[in-house]
């Protein structure tokens, strides 16, 4: 099972082959796991009933999974995504997200997470992330790790939801052209 | 709806918040505008490395067991492939006993046929309290170990069962413990066509030894009390 590719794995699965299920889990709990974690503020409870879920996902789904549209562990993160903000929604008594599930790609991703580069990447991450001033930060983490919506920020925080919306663009732009240029080395542009 | 209007739903795009009508109508815009395409694309590639920011932290051991319990337990019987096990083969697995070895006190490896796949083999840095052998009773066919196990200052009642016939739609088999003389319901479990089964359960610390298991096939996992016939005991 080890050599076989995330594809592979994947197709095996669907065939309910049990050892391609534990070989996925054995490259990508640590992952699923720690994504949890953080969202669900060390909830190590719930972060376990949530790879249990993901896993169950995963075994149980019909979807036919594109592996050119994308790296498997981004596929299985939004999955673990969606199933932690349904959690984090749940506890807080809001509405299911209207999260159109993007367990779809549709566009391909010029940046991906590469398990087998992960600390480098996180490291550039993390060096992009101090680009980002307090509220933008704040916003991120609102809404990407505890699954608010763009409407229920801007109620909380009192601010016109155009503002938000800005914001959350900028912060993105900003992210991603500080990574992008030290991980590919491209040029930064300076706006 | 107004051109500008529509590059506007961008963002809410990225992250997921638009209406199925408005999430149709803004693709079929990205097919035609080059600034939308180019937007998404930045803010798409931003949004997929944002886990990037999380602490990889330790998985705790126990959770492979627990997670692939769950899973294949939910598996409903029907949507099994079936594997065609030869003759022989099936015989072997109702045949075989687990066997238990002991490294040391501190180490425990108990091996398991599973039918026709390669051993499995579990082990525990932990000290086995104690073992206890289940067999079929009655017209029922399967075997079944339960023991518990001290994992640091955890104790765990770990019930195995194989050669059990598949629980069909909402059955289930459900162990019973019996404790100072009180009957504890341990929880319950799925089995599907590979006949295989497990349920791991913690333990007060209190509890050292148990005076009897036995696992019932219940008709659903409501029960309180068996209602349904034994099929493995001590």
């Amino acid at each position: 099972m080890q050599n076989k590719t995330d594809q592979e794995l994947y197709r095996l699965v669907g065939i309910k082959h049990r050892p391609a299920l534990e070989e996925i889990y054995n490259r990508y709990v640590k992952l699923v796991y720690s994504y949890a974690m953080k969202s669900l503020h060390h909830n190590q409870q719930a972060a376990k009933d949530i790879v249990q879920i993901v896993f169950t996902r995963l075994w149980t789904t019909q979807a036919e999974y594109d592996f050119r549209k994308g790296h498997f562990i981004s596929w299985l993160l939004t999955i673990t995504r969606n199933i932690t903000i349904d959690y984090l929604r749940k506890e807080r008594k809001q509405q299911a997200h209207e999260v159109a599930l993007t367990e779809h790609f549709d566009f391909v991703e010029r940046l991906y997470i590469e398990p087998e580069n992960y600390a480098l990447q996180k490291e550039m991450m993390v060096e992009a992330y101090q680009y980002l001033n307090e509220p933008q930060q704040k916003l991120i983490e609102l809404l990407y790790w505890q699954g608010y919506t763009l409407s229920e920020i801007a109620e909380i925080q009192k601010e016109p939801i155009g503002t938000i919306k800005s914001r959350l663009h900028q912060s993105l732009k900003i992210l991603r052209q500080h990574f992008a240029a030290g991980w590919r080395g491209e040029e930064y542009e300076s706006k | 709806m107004n051109q500008n209007n529509i590059c506007t739903l961008c963002i809410s795009y990225v992250t997921g918040e638009l209406q199925l009508e408005q999430r149709i109508a803004f693709e079929h815009h990205l097919k035609h505008c080059t600034s939308c395409r180019k937007d998404v694309g930045e803010l798409r590639g931003a949004w997929s490395i944002l886990p990037l920011t999380m602490d990889e932290l330790e998985v705790p051991l126990s959770l492979k067991q627990d997670t692939m319990n769950a899973v294949f337990s939910s598996e409903a019987p029907h949507h099994s492939v079936k594997y065609n096990k030869p003759r022989w083969m099936i015989n072997w697995t109702k045949a075989a006993a687990v066997v238990v070895i002991i490294g040391s006190i501190f180490n425990v490896i108990l091996f398991q046929f599973q039918n026709n796949e390669k051993q499995e083999m579990l082990s525990f840095s932990s000290s086995v309290v104690e073992l206890y052998s289940l067999s079929s009773v009655g017209a029922f066919d399967g075997k079944g170990t339960a023991c518990i196990i001290q994992q640091g200052d955890k104790k765990q009642l770990v019930v195995y069962g194989w050669g059990l016939k598949a629980t069909q739609i909402d059955e289930v088999y459900q162990v019973w413990y019996q404790h100072n003389g009180v009957r504890q319901n341990a929880g319950t479990f799925k089995v599907n066509e590979n006949g295989y089964g497990v349920l791991t359960i913690d333990l007060d610390e209190g509890i050292t030894t148990i005076e009897s298991i036995g696992v019932t096939l219940e008709p659903d996992n409501t029960g309180t009390e068996p209602r349904g016939k034994k099929v493995l005991g001590t």
